[in-house]
């Protein structure tokens, strides 16, 4: 019986290996090789150039800029956007709250809007005199107005919102899951002790969602490195590359200038970033456990 | 714990959440409000339905849509149910190489993209949106469905099987019916995911009687120019399928989101 199922174990799992061997593993290994190569022309051959593409990458100071960007984007979203999804899952948690399936939905829309829509909306309510300006007068908080999308010093903080806007309920889905999985017997305890609400929670709660924190943690971080469409549609990487990312830089290259070597070697530094991330962090967590 | 939070504390705790809400609430009635405004609600629906090829494009996401989720569920069930019921040699290695492809952003393949979808001449077809569309569903999915299955108990698949069931059947009569509640979550998933797609149609998809969705607002700059009205009322035509998905399957969102990631 053993026998037989390596080979229809194999059958299952093909069509799925195939598939993701095709496009990812063979696009991998197709970017890597494109990277060592000079190609401006699909139709042309390309001819081999060493590393020079790897040399120009490492004098290149858009990518530097795109780096920086992504950092200061990935840190911010994912601080703010695990903070606020906790406080609101904690918050939702007990029965304190009215209507509280209306709480939820409101905050879980988002996340179903897709991101082109999001990132047309939102060029628009942050225009100087778009919806979001007036809001802030209209509550009193007038001195907090901006020019969202032409301030070079505002522009990715814009993005940071409207992308803590659309990803917070991401955050806010997983935390709901994992408290509703917590031992209610600890928490009962911990009160009997004497513990206060906010000790429960930070010292009780908090570390037990270990597990949550990190998926977030990668999975945020990823997502930055991912971010395409609200720099590419709500500013196009302006002004004065203010929101250039990664992903804008190889569009650009590859898409609009045809530079397929450059590009490819983009996509390799991309791609090198995203699984050293992730195993860093892997490993980080689980040393740390044991 | 409720009952010994004071009545103040709980004004208090309420007015919070409001004012946390607000913020979220706050972009999508701007939205509805804006797509009301210049010639009025009825007129700049009517144009959206009328005078565009909106249908047009909901009909090619359709499309889209209804291949992508097909091939995705059928080669993540097969593949989930492999992984977690069969006991085969490279398992695990095979499984860690297929999840590999959650941590690659797409857009890192983009020239290889390009160049295979340039060589099969295949611009402008659905199908180069299609495949590389389900091969990215197929990572994330996989991880909730084998997660889900790992929960099926052995002893069931065993007894079907001495009762004279092979593995295919195995899978058709007694997998599938008992994964039914992950099921709906990889269709919805996989659905709002290329419903919602913007990168890939973009790069392959320029004949404007073959574009999806996700290209509308595009489409529509380029006509209406500077009348946002009409704009945000297509952008909300656009969002209304997954939010009616969204409503009617409310919480097998949440599980599918929450199901995947919290083991």
């Amino acid at each position: 019986m053993k026998r037989n199922q390596n080979g229809i174990g194999l059958i299952f799992i093909s069509p799925s290996l195939i598939l993701v061997g095709v496009v990812v593993y063979f696009g991998i290994a197709y970017t890597f090789w494109g990277s060592t190569r000079e190609w401006s022309d699909i139709r042309s051959p390309s001819t081999s150039i060493g590393f020079a593409n790897f040399e120009k990458m490492a004098q290149d100071p858009t990518v530097y800029m795109a780096l920086k960007h992504i950092l200061i984007f990935g840190f911010l979203t994912v601080l703010i956007q695990m903070s606020l999804g906790f406080f609101a899952a904690v918050m939702l948690s007990g029965d304190t709250i009215i209507a509280r399936n209306i709480h939820k939905t409101f905050i879980f829309l988002p996340v179903i809007i897709s991101p082109a829509v999001t990132a047309i909306s939102f060029r628009q309510l942050m225009s100087p005199d778009g919806e979001i300006n007036s809001f802030l007068r209209f509550i009193g908080l007038g001195f907090l107005q901006q020019e969202w999308l032409a301030d070079t010093r505002v522009t990715l903080f814009s993005l940071v919102i409207i992308n803590i806007w659309q990803w917070t309920s991401f955050s806010f889905i997983l935390y709901q899951a994992a408290l509703s999985q917590l031992d209610q017997e600890i928490l009962e305890a911990a009160e009997i002790d004497g513990a206060n609400y906010r000790q429960v929670i930070t010292r009780i709660i908090a570390p037990q969602l270990k597990g949550t924190h990190l998926t977030l943690i990668i999975m945020g971080f990823i997502g930055s490195m991912k971010t395409f469409e609200l720099p590419f549609l709500v500013t196009g990487g302006g002004p004065a590359g203010s929101t250039e990312f990664l992903t804008t830089y190889i569009f650009d290259q590859t898409v609009s200038r045809f530079k397929f070597g450059y590009g490819s070697t983009l996509s390799v530094l991309l791609c090198i970033l995203s699984i050293t991330f992730t195993v860093v962090l892997l490993r980080n967590s689980r040393q740390r456990n044991m | 714990m409720s009952t010994r939070i004071s009545k103040n504390k709980r004004i208090l705790q309420n007015v919070v959440m409001v004012a946390f809400v607000i913020p979220f609430v706050f972009p999508l009635i701007s939205v509805i409000a804006r797509s009301a405004q210049g010639e009025g609600f009825i007129v700049n629906y009517k144009a959206v339905f009328l005078r565009s090829p909106f249908f047009q494009f909901a009909a090619n996401s359709l499309y889209i849509a209804f291949f992508t989720v097909l091939i995705t569920f059928i080669t993540t069930m097969l593949s989930a149910y492999a992984f977690s019921k069969i006991n085969f040699r490279g398992r695990s290695t095979l499984f860690i190489l297929l999840l590999g492809g959650l941590v690659l952003p797409s857009i890192a393949l983009v020239v290889p993209l390009f160049i295979m979808v340039a060589k099969l001449g295949a611009f402008n077809t659905y199908w180069a949106v299609i495949i590389p569309l389900a091969a990215g569903a197929i990572p994330f999915n996989l991880l909730l469905a084998k997660n889900y299955m790992d929960s099926i108990q052995n002893e069931i698949v065993e007894a079907a099987e001495i009762d004279g069931c092979n593995k295919l059947q195995v899978f058709i009569r007694i997998i599938l019916p008992l994964s039914k509640p992950i099921s709906s979550v990889i269709v919805i998933l996989t659905f709002l995911a290329s419903w919602n797609e913007f990168f890939l149609p973009v790069l392959f998809i320029q004949d404007p009687t073959k574009q999806v969705v996700a290209q509308v607002p595009q489409y529509f700059s380029s006509i209406y120019t500077s009348d946002y009205p009409k704009i945000f009322a297509a952008l909300i035509l656009i969002s209304l399928p997954t939010l009616i998905l969204y409503l009617v399957f409310q919480k097998n969102f949440e599980r599918g989101l929450s199901a995947g990631a919290v083991k």
